[in-house]
């Protein structure tokens, strides 16, 4: 899976995307007891932060995204053997 | 071959089908990954004979299949799975979906309409995604539910 708050905003950041509302650094932690800083996380321990980055794109943001990770990522199935 | 989602989507552009599986996911919020392109279509001669083109226009040859053999009508009137790969990327061809073989006339209720820069596509609601995904029960699916839960939650 790809982290949204990898590339957001960085060179990484796919053609045509823009990133409107990625959350910041403070918003997306919360404070623990001890002073530290944890990620948002629901009770199944699912990064809410990237959800709701993804959340934040509009549809065609999103499909390219994905797309540009599966470029990225080269893991795409590779093309049947040629004639 | 470089991954070109958008011009699947275009290429499809007269086709009644529904976008299904990871992409369906994806294009709702869910930021998962996958490598194809699934769609569920409908079965009707018309239907059939742009989709045909489509698959034409898009290169498409049965996935697996040394011999590379172009998706044709006869291939396209039934319920299987045609898995393909394309000159834009893998796509699956899916007559049904899950063990009930659901067909695009029982999914349709189920879809709703997506804008994509001007081209509407249908598109299975990720709640129902969610339930077809823990009927099939298969490991890539149990997977993702998490993941697909938690987004229908903050989409509230």
């Amino acid at each position: 899976m790809w982290g949204l708050g990898r590339w957001a905003g960085d060179e990484c950041t796919p053609p045509g995307v823009v990133v409107t509302s990625l959350p910041m650094a403070e918003e997306r932690s919360e404070t623990s007891d001890d002073g530290g800083s944890r990620s948002l996380v629901d009770e199944a321990g699912v990064d809410l932060t990237l959800i709701r980055a993804y959340l934040a794109l509009t549809p065609i943001e999103r499909l390219r995204a994905l797309q540009n990770m599966m470029r990225a990522i080269g893991k795409f199935r590779p093309m049947v053997r040629s004639k | 071959m470089i991954p070109d989602l958008e011009a699947i989507l275009r290429a499809l552009r007269d086709v009644e089908f529904i976008l299904v599986g990871g992409v369906a996911a994806v294009v709702q919020g869910a930021p998962i990954a996958t490598q194809d392109v699934d769609i569920l279509y409908r079965i009707e001669p018309s239907n059939l004979s742009r989709l045909e083109a489509a698959l034409t226009e898009l290169e498409a040859v049965f996935r697996d299949d040394p011999r590379q053999l172009r998706l044709q009508i006869s291939h396209l009137e039934t319920k299987g799975h045609k898995l393909t790969m394309t000159r834009a990327g893998a796509l699956d061809v899916l007559g049904s979906i899950n063990a009930e073989e659901l067909v695009f006339e029982d999914v349709l209720p189920h879809a709703d309409r997506m804008d994509f820069d001007g081209l509407e596509v249908l598109v299975l609601r990720l709640e129902k995604l969610v339930e077809l995904k823990r009927r099939l029960g298969r490991p890539k699916d149990l997977a993702v539910l998490p993941i697909l839960e938690a987004t229908v939650k903050e989409r509230g």
